[in-house]
């Protein structure tokens, strides 16, 4: 028996990961795989807070951020091939552009 | 089935569809008259709305709707915040048309996002309900990832484009994982069960962590410190109508959500969030005002100032009083005015200036008397000059303050106000005492000219005549505060 | 609906001129002057109506707490008989400009700046609370400063029109200060409800307490600051002969006939309640007899037309300041409009003599003009004898009534009109000589000719009404009678030796002045028989010369101190310091943006992380 609390745990060391791996890694494709799991940690939380409480709101929350995740991926993933074709570099630290 | 609710939105949606129809069916109508078109139609659309209160009645500030089970709400903030939609859509899309120029191409396109956006910020403005509340500022922000990249052979605007799409799906994320928390403390997503969880005594820890977690996330869409991070550089590197619309629809959005969120759903917790509001009014004021000083792009200037509105604002939501939050929404009347003369101004004279260098706007008062006109009138009510909408904004939310007893916000507040003072009135002095970098004269169409008349006239009337918009932002706050 | 009209006509009309006919000069005129025409007769119109004009809309303006500013248009007789004057002389004044200012360059400039005037005026004779007057007030101060500047390519003028909003805001900043003093004590700012409230504590009988009786006075006097800046009273007088280098018409219409004499009718609308505060009224008394003593004796020994008539207004002022000062409120207004009137006449007809002559404006140039302007010498003529207060013609009456209240009030105070009286039918007389009669005295003024009919028909008929404005038929004397504020003033009683005093009078300065300038030479007559006296007058008491010494040599030796005061402890620790922290601090914020978007996230997860930790940790 899986409890809410393990859960909560879980979800929150993704969280965490994903969060140090959008700060950490320079590609900004894995950044968009980090940020997906930030997402899924949402999701975790709210499967499990959904059994926890016994009702479905939770989980039909977590529909709408799959397909919200998806829509958010198309137009990352566009927008670093649009990138990629500008500059031929996918590393955060080469876009200094915009500053100060 | 309450689906009448969503008329307006439905109407919007019908348009999107229409347009994308006709432009795939029909290549052969210009692109400049269906956008065109497309305004016609939300002015229309707008129109209806404001004439008949989408149904909820003759006093509709006071009355409200609710459908699909307490998720959809109709009342006076969300007709409101609909109304907002409209206005900034309408500037950002003929503001585009006249940006768009000789790149015609993809000016459907952009229209149609545009109208998704204003469709997301409609659905906010009435979702209480956290699932609502994601999807539609998603609907927000995911159209802005793509408007803030769409000048693709441009490297800023796609460097622009993925850092604002990095920095705001982190954010959402967070926002989304403060939701889960706080769905996992009351079990369930409406406003209203959080609002039964929140006036407990002792509200339970997750609930706290979770409404951190959404504040923090919403900070990023108000462009509040320290969460503001993203604003100045996304702000230059946007083509500028998008930043136009960054700056009122994206802002208005956020603090329509969180004006109702933290009212009714999280009514019960003001002790806990109002110090967290209070600093970030006043990181904000300071980084706003003080980050702005040596700009030497107006863009960026305006992504400094944007930060700076947003703290006088969240001086009004800390004074948690119906002043300071009628005051919020008053603000945001006479910014979005503003705005939409200064980014208009741009928006002519950005062919032969594309990143708004401040010193290329040296003698404009002599290139185009209208275009200085307009461009001073925007910066000095965003300056809080009297007795344009601006001041009128900065003292009511300089009244909320003293009244809630806030000295030391009060004091940096009005540090604040005097710093942007000075880089507004820096641009001022180089469009008129500035030497000319260029020289030829500029040509305004009748029609901008009509419409920046128009928004100046309303500049000054909402300033000079503060009644009927102050009484009315008034009687919605407390509509929703007494519900 | 007709009230708003009136008041927003002549803004439109500023706001057409200004957007699009600055480069049709002739449109732009026209369009002016047809404004001002169509507000005179809407004017009339509504003055015909009277009391049952339907009430305008309420237009609420502010509401801060307490206070509460709404526009509503102040339409009582006291206003009907002022918009009459505005109205009306501005009306032909406007016509007359048409002919005046046909040549010049910057005409369409002039009437937008003429319109924009009549708004302002007329706002502050609507205008119901003192918010709103002082709004059209400060507006008024801004079109006379443009109108006194016209010709700013002349040093003359812009001198004079900086000089003039200088000394302006001087006393504005007081009539501000008082303002705030009105509302903090009585928590209004409207003049009824503040009508209401001083009838109440009267007729209640409170005794008031003597520091709030000290705080009254203090209100009165400061708001008396700002009469005295705008009808040029001791001693804030000094902009007004400076102000003569506007163009002639808006001396005409500004400096003589309509804006000066809105201190005067602040005055009547707020006697009320000053009459509550007796002591102020003695002061404003004494002040405008000062004035109109003074100024009479200056106009004695000017040289130019132009300053002699404007000496005049400033001592015809202080007689209206007096005469409020002293209890009569209705006569001062009585003397107001039969003043705008032969005022504007003599101004004008001074503008026709300048125009016949180009503009030379030295007296003791001119000379011999009356077969050669007869029409203009006629209307002069017509305007001095009322002005002088030759008995039957309309300032005989009115300054009459003046008089009768001293007379009854205070016998100094009579003295001192009388003898203004005597110098003015004095000054004027010496000014026709010069100007009118015998030989010419230089090529222009023998080859002058009379000017176009434009410019001479509203001569005519303010010449009609200066003479006959006068009498009960015209009903000017008696729009007054049943207006409720002045109830409180007692009317004096009419005595027979004073009437014969006053009837004399002007008879004996205008023998006085034809024996003393009979034959005119190129000098003037009294600087060859009282040198001494005539220098002291011709330097106007050496008021100038005292304000300058006072700004240059007062100053001195305090601006040594503050000048090092200013250079080492403002300037380097306060706005160097205070503008270079802020730089610094804003270069320092600056850099958080260092456009890396890791940095920036992780910025964004330390905030978060402080957030955390800060509400639920220490908790």
């Amino acid at each position: 028996m899986i409890a809410a609390n393990d859960c909560l745990l879980m979800s929150g060391a993704l969280f965490a990961l994903g969060v140090a791996g959008v700060i950490l890694r320079r590609n900004i494709l894995v950044q968009l795989m980090s940020l997906e799991m930030i997402l899924n940690a949402a999701n975790l939380a709210l499967a499990g807070f959904s059994r926890a409480h016994g009702n479905l709101d939770g989980q039909v929350m977590v529909f709408f951020i799959i397909t919200v995740a998806a829509a958010e991926v198309a137009v990352g993933l566009a927008i670093v091939v649009i990138l990629f074709r500008l500059k031929k570099t996918a590393h955060v630290h080469e876009l200094a552009g915009l500053k100060l | 089935m309450e689906i009448h609710l969503l008329k307006s939105e439905m109407a919007v949606a019908l348009l999107m569809g229409w347009l994308l129809l006709v432009d795939l069916f029909m290549p052969r109508i210009p692109k400049r008259y269906l956008a065109r078109t497309a305004v016609v139609f939300l002015l229309g659309i707008t129109g209806w709305l404001v004439w008949t209160g989408a149904g909820v009645g003759e006093r509709w500030m006071e009355g409200v709707l609710v459908g699909g089970g307490g998720m959809f709400v109709l009342d006076g903030l969300a007709l409101w915040g609909k109304e907002f939609a409209f206005w900034a859509a309408l500037f950002a899309m003929v503001a585009g048309m006249r940006f768009a120029g000789k790149d015609d191409d993809h000016l459907v396109e952009r229209v149609f996002l545009q109208l998704a956006a204003c469709l997301g910020m409609m659905l906010l403005a009435s979702a209480s309900h956290f699932a609502l509340v994601f999807v539609a500022l998603e609907l927000v922000t995911v159209v802005f990832y793509v408007l803030v990249a769409s000048r693709r052979h441009d490297g800023l605007s796609v460097e622009a484009g993925v850092k604002y799409l990095i920095y705001g799906a982190m954010s959402s994320g967070v926002m989304l994982y403060g939701m889960a928390l706080v769905y996992g403390a009351t079990g369930s997503l409406g406003f209203a069960e959080t609002a039964r969880v929140a006036a407990q005594p002792t509200p339970p820890m997750l609930l706290k962590m979770g409404l951190l977690l959404m504040l923090a996330g919403l900070g990023f869409k108000l462009a509040a410190a320290p969460f503001h991070w993203w604003a100045p550089d996304v702000y230059e590197g946007a083509p500028t109508p998008v930043t136009a619309f960054l700056a009122t629809l994206s802002k208005g959005a956020g603090f329509v959500l969180l004006v109702r969120m933290l009212t009714v759903a999280f009514g019960g917790m003001k002790e806990f969030w109002l110090p967290v509001i209070g600093v970030m009014a006043g990181l904000s004021l300071l980084f706003g005002s003080l980050g702005g000083i040596s700009q030497t792009s107006l863009k960026r200037l305006m992504g400094y100032s944007s930060v700076a509105h947003t703290g006088f604002m969240l001086l009004g939501v800390a004074a948690v009083s119906c002043a300071g939050l009628g005051g919020v929404l008053y603000y945001l009347t006479g910014y979005l005015l503003a705005n939409a003369l200064v980014f208009g101004v741009m928006c002519e004279t950005s062919g032969e200036n594309p990143y708004q260098e401040i010193r290329e706007y040296a003698g404009l008062g002599a290139r185009s008397r209208w275009l200085a006109g307009a461009l001073l009138i925007g910066l000095l009510s965003l300056s809080g000059i009297p007795p344009l909408a601006g001041f009128v904004a900065k003292l009511l939310m300089f009244k909320a303050a003293w009244q809630g007893g806030m000295t030391v916000l009060l004091g940096i507040a009005l540090l604040a106000a005097v710093v942007s003072l000075y880089y507004y009135l820096n641009v001022i002095r180089h469009m008129y005492a500035g030497e000319p970098v260029l020289t030829d004269g500029l040509r305004v169409p009748y029609g901008v000219k009509l419409l920046q008349g128009a928004l100046a006239a309303g500049v000054v009337a909402v300033g000079f005549f503060p009644g009927p918009w102050w009484d009315g932002s008034l009687m919605i706050v407390r509509a929703l505060a007494g519900r | 609906m007709l009230l708003w009209l009136i008041l927003l006509l002549p803004l439109a009309s500023f706001a057409v001129i200004g957007l699009f006919l600055l480069n049709r000069p002739r449109l732009a005129s026209m369009v002016s002057a047809g404004t001002a025409v169509t507000t005179a007769i809407l004017a009339l119109a509504a003055i015909w109506k009277g009391n049952s004009v339907e009430p305008a809309a309420v237009f609420s303006w502010l509401r801060v707490s307490h206070l509460r500013i709404d526009f509503t248009p102040e339409w009582d007789r006291l206003a009907q008989l002022m918009t009459f004057v505005v109205t009306f002389v501005g009306a032909l004044i406007h016509v007359y400009s048409l002919g005046y200012m046909k040549n010049d360059a910057g005409k369409a400039r002039f009437f937008a700046y003429m319109s924009l005037f009549m708004f302002s005026m007329q706002g502050i004779v609507l205008a119901g609370n003192f918010v709103v007057m002082f709004v059209f007030w400060e507006l008024v101060g801004l079109s006379s400063y443009l109108l006194i500047g016209f010709w700013y390519e002349k040093p003359g003028a812009a001198e004079a029109g900086k000089k003039a909003l200088l000394v302006n805001k001087l006393g504005d900043f007081g009539f501000m200060v008082g303002i705030l003093m009105v509302w903090s004590i009585f928590q209004t700012v409207d003049f009824q409800r503040l009508g209401e409230m001083a009838w109440l504590s009267v007729t209640g009988g409170n005794e008031m307490s003597a520091e709030l009786k000290s705080w009254l006075m203090l209100m009165g006097l400061l708001l008396f600051c700002g009469v005295a800046g705008k009808s040029a009273q001791l001693p804030l007088h000094v902009w007004l002969p400076d102000a003569m280098e506007g163009p002639t018409p808006v001396s005409a219409l500004i400096h003589a006939a309509t804006m000066v004499a809105a201190g005067v009718y602040m005055l009547c609308r707020i006697f009320f309640f000053l009459a509550w505060i007796p002591d102020v009224l003695t002061v404003i008394a004494w002040v405008g007899g000062a004035t109109a003593l003074f100024a009479a004796l200056c106009a004695v020994a000017q040289d130019d037309i132009k300053r002699v008539l404007a000496y005049s207004t400033m001592s015809q002022l202080g007689l209206m300041v007096m005469g409020v000062g002293l209890g009569g409120p209705a006569p001062a207004m009585f003397h107001l409009t039969t003043h705008a009137f032969f005022k504007a006449l003599l101004f004008l007809a001074a503008g026709s003599v300048l125009v016949a002559l180009h503009h030379e404006q030295n007296i003791w140039r001119m000379g011999g003009l009356r077969a050669k302007l007869p029409v203009t010498f006629l209307a002069f003529l017509a305007g001095m004898l009322a002005l002088s207060g030759v008995p039957g013609l309309s300032g005989f009456f009115s300054k009459d009534e003046i008089l009768m209240v001293a007379f009854a009030r205070d016998k100094v105070l009579f003295g001192v009109g009388t003898a203004v009286s005597f110098l003015t039918a004095f000054y004027m007389t010496r000014l026709m000589a010069a100007v009118f009669a015998g030989r010419a005295r230089s090529e222009a003024a023998d080859h002058a000719r009379e000017t176009p009919a434009v410019m001479l028909m509203p001569l005519v008929i303010l010449a009609l009404l200066s003479v006959a404005a006068g009498y009960s038929f015209l009903g000017v004397k008696d729009a007054l009678r049943d207006f409720a504020g002045f109830a409180s003033a007692a009317q004096a009683g009419h005595s027979p030796l004073a009437f014969w005093i006053l009837a004399g009078v002007p008879f004996a300065g205008i023998a006085a002045g034809w024996l003393m300038y009979r034959d005119v030479s190129r000098n003037d007559a009294l600087a060859c028989r009282a040198p001494l006296l005539h220098r002291l007058l011709a330097g106007r008491l050496w008021f100038d010369e005292l304000y300058d010494a006072l700004v240059r040599h007062g100053q001195g030796g305090l601006t040594t101190v503050l000048n090092w005061f200013d250079t080492w402890v403002v300037d380097c620790c306060g706005v160097k310091g205070v503008s270079l922290s802020t730089m610094c601090l804003g270069n320092l914020l600056r850099c958080f943006h260092s456009g890396n978007l890791q940095t920036y996230l992780i910025y964004l997860s330390l905030a978060l992380v402080i957030l955390i930790f800060w509400k639920l940790a220490l908790f």
